[in-house]
């Protein structure tokens, strides 16, 4: 009888081991759809594989100065930015003030990516021009050397050529104030003494 | 036992409805990309087939359309070209765009949760299916046996088949309207039926464009016309707004903007236009623009409005208020803007969580309350300042870090003709911001000014001492500390400061005759 019983109630708990397990995944899924809904977690940002590498040395075509060639190294011996944008890039516009108020603090080499250079030279003058200098990547290539997915892209680069920090999408309040902000002090602090 | 194989019948159909519903092998590769040698291409494919999309992240290179995916299936053909082996290729992708790059995430501690479930799983199905059997060849004759143990699942006969039936006719109806109505390789639906509507609509806004174009010629040779005539300008300027021309818009207020020699109303339209043409956003040029017009002119209404649309796009939305709230108390309660300036304080506050009340009370007096002073007689429109200062001062006694409230109650006493409530307001602003020499040393000049030595004895020896680590070379440091220091009757400090505070005037300086005599009363 009492044998019977416990029988009875292993059948039932053995039926319950899928429910467990698919209770277990949306435990999971949950907890990551918080994080994302606390802001915690970006499902946007994929993670990079350049953070930590030397930044790419593509000599690209100077928007500025037609016949010369300009370049991410030109700029190191002090931290910097690498934006990477285009014309033709909506969100590229919504973050050309943020970028303004960047180029007061740090440097900021422009990789005009597939773009035509009489088309980012109207952009400038729309929008604003706050970079130190710009090349040309008309086919895409060096964007694909700095693992570019699409624009804007802006990566921070320490004073030794190390990229330090990836953001992918256009820079807003919160990404000014809360990452790139924070990380270019935190450089300055670091390459003070 | 029963109520399992239903469920197995189930997934079946389910799992058949998902088998159908994979999406059918899209080549995305184009006869311009492929490489001459096939042995290569084949290669190229076999790899491209590996490899994510980034932007769209579910289909490989292969399969994808997208811009980046073909940059790298040719970037995968350039490699192949100049004799890479695919491990090397892949390793070179993995280098730059990370293991997310690859469709088999490689093993690695991150992903063993991964690799390893599925064997757990089938291993663990395995070992239920065991126990299972095991008990039921154990309780083989025993169930039956005894009386009292009920059936595994008491269901009254038929109920069986109607689950299943029912189960199933759910599962084929859903998989009839998945393929009706759902499938991703579906083509788009036509907007059929809305034709006339739509052609309407359309008749209805080309009218509308003509009318607006033919405007615009008229205004166009309205002001070519009377070149020197601003108003031509200025309407040519509206025209092109309404029919959308920007540029020609931009073009005329430059006109009208040079003609008067840089009216600030006029160069407001443009950083307006400007702004327009960036599709609302207010732009770094025009920012520029619409600072040096506040600089000439701070209470240009086009201008602070663009400039509190500025610091809103920056999501400063404090700025964006406060700017709002400003060019709100300077407006006619009648001016056309008002509406839209009262939404958009509502909004901005709203994304800020500002608490607009608070903001309003911390202003002071609004446009409202200060028309309703002009209309009071005298007595009682003290009577109302002195209230609303009581009501400031009851605040900062609260909150006495609100610097700028110190210094507005300040000004208010100075009004009332209570100088002794303004000085002790201008100490407050001092404590306020114990590291800004300024604020010290204008409360302490409030002190000297209107002779409050005796009463203010105590606040003044703890703000010289913040001048004296503050800027202690400052001459208005070192005269007020000899003022004080002579009223102490250390009469040896107060000759050494001030004979250090000449030393450092010029000789001709209209003080220092009077200070030389000072000394010398000494």
């Amino acid at each position: 009888m009492n044998s019977e019983q416990n029988t009875a109630r292993t059948r039932r708990l053995a039926f319950l081991i899928p429910l467990a397990g698919f209770l277990v995944l949306a435990g999971f899924a949950s907890l990551a759809l918080l994080a994302t809904l606390r802001g915690e977690r970006d499902m946007t940002q994929l993670p990079s594989a350049m953070v930590g590498k030397p930044a790419p040395a593509v000599a690209l075509p100077d928007l500025r100065d037609a016949g010369s060639t300009v370049s991410a190294i030109d700029f190191k011996g002090r931290p910097f930015l690498v934006n990477v944008f285009a014309s033709w890039c909506a969100p590229c516009r919504a973050e050309a003030p943020a970028l303004a108020l960047l180029s007061e603090e740090i440097e900021i080499f422009g990789i005009a990516y597939k773009d035509k250079p009489e088309d980012t030279r109207g952009f400038l003058a729309t929008y604003g021009d706050p970079f130190a200098g710009i090349g040309i990547d008309r086919d895409g290539d060096a964007g694909m050397r700095w693992g570019v997915y699409g624009v804007p892209e802006t990566f921070l680069v320490d004073a030794s050529g190390t990229i330090i920090l990836r953001h992918a999408g256009p820079i807003d309040r919160r990404v000014l104030d809360e990452l790139l902000r924070p990380a270019i002090r935190d450089l300055a602090a670091g390459t003070k003494p | 036992m029963r109520l399992p194989r239903i469920i197995s019948a189930l997934w079946c159909v389910a799992a058949f409805s998902m088998v159908l519903s994979a999406p059918l092998p899209a080549v995305a590769v184009t006869p311009e990309e492929m490489l001459a040698d096939p042995a290569l291409e084949e290669r190229a494919r076999t790899l491209s087939k590996q490899l994510r999309c980034l932007v769209c992240q579910n289909q490989s290179i292969d399969d994808s359309d997208a811009d980046l995916a073909r940059d790298l299936r040719v970037e995968v053909r350039r490699q192949l070209s100049t004799g890479s082996s695919d491990a090397e290729i892949l390793a070179n992708l993995r280098d730059t765009y990370g293991d997310y790059v690859l469709l088999n995430p490689p093993v690695s501690p991150g992903t063993y949760v991964l690799w390893g479930s599925p064997v757990f799983i089938l291993l663990a199905g395995a070992a239920i299916i065991m126990a299972g059997r095991r008990r039921r060849e154990d309780a083989g004759g025993t169930v039956t046996e005894d009386p009292a143990a009920p059936p595994a699942m008491p269901l009254p006969p038929g109920t069986r088949r109607t689950a299943i039936a029912l189960g199933s006719l759910v599962m084929a109806v859903s998989l009839g309207l998945y393929l009706m109505l759902g499938r991703a390789d579906l083509p788009g639906q036509p907007l059929a039926g809305r034709g006339a509507e739509l052609a309407a609509a359309a008749d209805a806004s080309n009218a509308q464009t003509a009318e607006r174009q033919a405007d615009l010629d008229e205004a166009r040779s309205a002001a070519a016309a009377s070149p020197e005539d601003v108003g031509a300008w200025l309407r040519l300027a509206m025209a092109a707004a309404a029919a959308g021309e920007t540029n020609t818009e931009l073009a005329a207020l430059e006109q009208a903007e040079q003609l008067t020699k840089g009216d600030p109303a006029i160069r407001a339209m443009r950083a307006e236009a400007m702004s327009r043409a960036a599709d609302g956003q207010v732009t770094i040029p025009a920012r520029e623009l619409i600072a040096d017009i506040l600089t000439e002119d701070p209470s240009e209404p086009r201008a602070l409005f663009l400039s509190g649309l500025a610091a809103y796009q920056d999501e400063n939305f404090g700025a964006a208020v406060e700017i709002w709230l400003r060019l709100q108390s300077l407006s006619a309660p009648d001016a056309p803007w008002m509406a839209l300036l009262a939404d958009n304080i509502a909004d901005a506050a709203q994304a800020g969580g500002i608490d607009l009340d608070a903001v309003t009370a911390a202003r002071g007096p609004d446009a409202k309350t200060m028309a309703a002073a002009a209309e009071m007689s005298d007595e009682d429109r003290a009577a109302m300042i002195e209230g609303m200062v009581e009501g400031l001062a009851a605040r900062l006694a609260e909150e006495p870090g609100d610097a700028a409230g110190w210094q507005r109650l300040a000004r208010a006493y100075d009004v009332l003709g209570r100088p002794e409530d303004a000085t002790r307001a201008m100490i407050g602003r001092a404590d306020a911001m114990p590291g800004d020499a300024g604020a010290q040393l204008a409360a302490l000049e409030g002190v000297v000014v209107n002779r409050l030595e005796d009463g203010f004895a105590g606040d003044a020896g703890r703000l010289l001492e913040r001048i004296a680590s503050l800027a202690p070379n400052q001459p208005e440091t070192l005269y007020v500390r000899g003022h004080f220091a002579k009223l102490s009757g250390d009469v040896d400090t107060a000759r050494a400061l001030w004979q250090a505070l000449l030393d450092r005037l010029p000789d001709d300086a209209p003080i220092a005759g009077q200070l030389r005599d000072a000394i010398d009363a000494l």
